[in-house]
């Protein structure tokens, strides 16, 4: 059997309905996970996809209608929150506002009376690890909220717990900062070798830190997969659109060859490379492709594979510069190109005829 | 500017100041140095000063009714020592249980502890006499079922009975708001550190709560150690307290120089207790 540091199978978690009168709300429904030990895994989705459900289910601070949790191997269904071998580094950081820093990182290790002199030393090394030293007799109200978050993260790491669990740790930080603790955390945690479990609706911070993430919707897991995966190769039209920016077309299967299928988009032959089998002619798909695979050209003469449209819309980032071109189909696609011939590079103006083209493998297939 | 300021602030803290200066300050004055005026038959004082009224309270002596004055004195203390530890035994889990509440099942839960109020305080000691009177609505239940009667009138239980009844919104108030304020995520951040309820509830709640433990014990102690009414009314006078000596003093014994002493010392121990009470406040704030 694989050693896996979490295992989530077939967990569903329905929440009565309250006075509202209609049927209990599965928040978590029919979930399979396997983490693996040491891993940096993401639960990535909007509010209410049931992300803080599912870590709350592995803290013990919910219990699953149906489906059992394991922890390094064992159940946990009857085991309190208390008795787990996880820690939680909560959204508001939850410090307790009545102890200094060091006695609210020395929490955990004095309940489970571990002596004394060990204690001051595990809490100068997890105060020195998130390099807050010299605070220790601080109230947490005299702290700001990046010092509290690292409290927090302390009070968590010093019980040396096998699975980390973060419930967006850094939504309450400024943008600078949080960048500079995604970064901290990532190296932390392959400092520790620690699973971590963190929760976000963050995409860029999904992709920046995780090894591997899911992506959750309304209860449902709808793909699982390492960033550049889930990014380049998004497995439905939700994870296409909510990771990134993605570009939509609706067609028509007109051919299914060997390694691509030939799909009409509004009277226009694209071809695109897919993996999906089972795809018929006469099927109707949706293709997906980033902005930044789109090529814009001007309009002289026509190629395979592109389409032609107007330019309705420049916007100038600085790096690069995104398009917006409306299709003949009435469809509209985004297309970011990148700035790299100085001040020449917009070479295009609103109302401009152009050509749409990529490459054939960096457009995908999704059912429809 | 910040002259006009401080004269508004004058002219806004005056009629609380008076009030004070007139029912608080001079009273309390008139009692202390009444306390060190000697008795005249039939009641006043007689403009001698000295020590007499506390030599007669401090002075060891056989005299058998200074012996139940200290007593009672005791006794006092005690029974309002236990009224609210009792009182907080009873409102704790019942505070947290309304803190847990809907906002609007709170209110109406709020409201419920303050319906009391609204009726007279004479009236509803007399409803407990007639409760636990030896034919009363109590023993009337119990005989109904054949169980024992229990002589509970005129005995120290139905006093502390009556205590605990007229105290118990004044402790449950004060829990109230300061549980109410409590961020409960703070129970799950324990319990995810490996402590189980109790610990959390020790290591957590009660600290946090203290102000309102605090607040509340001392808003319950101190009316408690000088009640009069219900020790008279469920006590029969067999079973008295402080009050019932004060009343004694100033009523029939017409001895108002003794009272005043009583009261004085009485005044002095209860700010002890009290300053003693804050600092340890304090050290829980800091």
């Amino acid at each position: 059997m694989t050693n896996f540091a979490v295992q989530l199978c077939d967990i569903t978690k329905t929440f009565p309905a309250g006075r509202s009168g209609r049927n209990d709300v599965a928040a978590v429904n029919h979930i399979n996970l396997s983490i693996q030990p040491g891993e940096f895994f993401t639960l990535l989705g909007p509010s209410g996809c049931g992300k803080t459900t599912t870590l709350r289910l592995i803290a013990g601070f919910e219990q699953p209608t149906q489906g059992e949790i394991f922890i390094q191997n064992q159940p946990v269904s009857k085991i309190p929150p208390y008795h787990r071998p996880v820690n939680t580094v909560f959204q508001n950081y939850a410090l307790f506002p009545h102890l200094t820093v060091g006695q609210n990182v020395a929490f955990g290790l004095n309940v489970k009376g571990v002596p004394r002199h060990e204690i001051e030393q595990r809490v100068k090394e997890s105060l020195d690890l998130v390099r807050l030293p010299d605070l220790e007799n601080r109230k947490p109200s005299q702290l700001s909220g990046g010092q509290q978050q690292r409290v927090a993260l302390a009070r968590a790491i010093v019980n040396r717990p096998s699975v980390l669990l973060l419930d967006e740790p850094l939504g309450a930080l400024d943008l600078k900062l949080r960048k500079a603790m995604q970064l901290e955390l990532k190296h932390l945690q392959t400092q520790l070798g620690m699973t971590f479990i963190y929760v976000t609706h963050d995409q860029e911070e999904a992709l920046t830190m995780s090894d591997r993430i899911a992506v959750m919707n309304e209860g449902l897991v709808l793909q699982i997969d390492d960033p550049v995966t889930i990014y380049e190769k998004p497995a439905t039209r939700f994870v296409a659109d909510f990771i990134g920016e993605s570009n939509f077309l609706n067609g028509n299967i007109d051919a299914v060859l060997s390694d691509k299928i030939q799909v009409n988009v509004a009277g226009t032959q694209v071809f695109s490379y897919w993996t999906n089998n089972g795809l018929k002619r006469g099927q109707d798909v949706t293709l997906t492709v980033r902005p930044e695979k789109l090529k814009l050209a001007p309009l002289n003469g026509t190629n395979h594979g592109t389409l032609i449209g107007t330019v309705q819309e420049i916007v100038y980032l600085g790096t690069d510069t995104r398009y917006l071109v409306g299709l003949l189909s009435q469809e509209t696609v985004v297309i970011r190109v990148q700035n790299v011939g100085g001040d020449r590079s917009v070479a295009f103006a609103i109302g401009d005829q152009v050509k749409v083209s990529w490459f054939p493998e960096d457009i995908r297939t999704l059912i429809v | 500017m910040t002259t006009r300021r401080k004269a508004y602030l004058a002219i806004l803290l005056s009629p609380g100041a008076l009030w004070l200066f007139v029912f608080f300050v001079l009273p309390t004055l008139l009692i202390l140095i009444y306390s060190f005026l000697e008795r005249r038959d039939g009641g006043g004082v007689i403009w001698n000063f000295g020590m007499a009224a506390y030599l007669k309270l401090f002075s060891p002596t056989n005299d058998s009714y200074i012996n139940d004055f200290l007593i009672i004195f005791l006794r006092s203390f005690w029974w309002a020592f236990l009224t609210t530890v009792i009182c907080l035994l009873i409102s704790y889990p019942l505070a947290f249980y309304i803190a847990r509440q809907p906002p609007s099942t709170r209110s109406f839960l709020l409201f419920l502890v303050m319906i009391p109020f609204w009726t007279n305080f004479l009236v509803r000691i007399y409803a407990w006499k007639f409760i636990l009177n030896n034919n009363g609505l109590l023993n009337s239940i119990l005989s109904a079922f054949n169980l024992p009667r229990l002589a509970l009138i005129n005995t120290p239980i139905a006093v502390l009975i009556g205590l605990v009844y007229v105290s118990l919104p004044f402790m449950v108030l004060p829990l109230y708001a300061s549980i109410g304020k409590l961020d409960f995520s703070l129970i799950e951040a324990g319990l995810d550190l490996g402590a189980n309820y109790f610990q959390v509830f020790r290591r957590i709640f009660f600290p946090l709560t203290m102000p309102g433990i605090i607040a509340g014990s001392v808003l319950v102690f101190i009316p408690v150690a000088g009640q009069y009414v219900v020790p008279t009314i469920l006590g029969g006078g067999k079973v008295a307290m402080l009050g019932n000596i004060l009343a004694q003093q100033f009523g029939p014994d017409l001895n108002w120089p003794f009272g005043s002493a009583i009261s004085v010392v009485f005044m002095i121990l209860l700010m002890m207790g009290i300053l003693f009470y804050f600092r340890i406040e304090q050290e829980e704030a800091i």
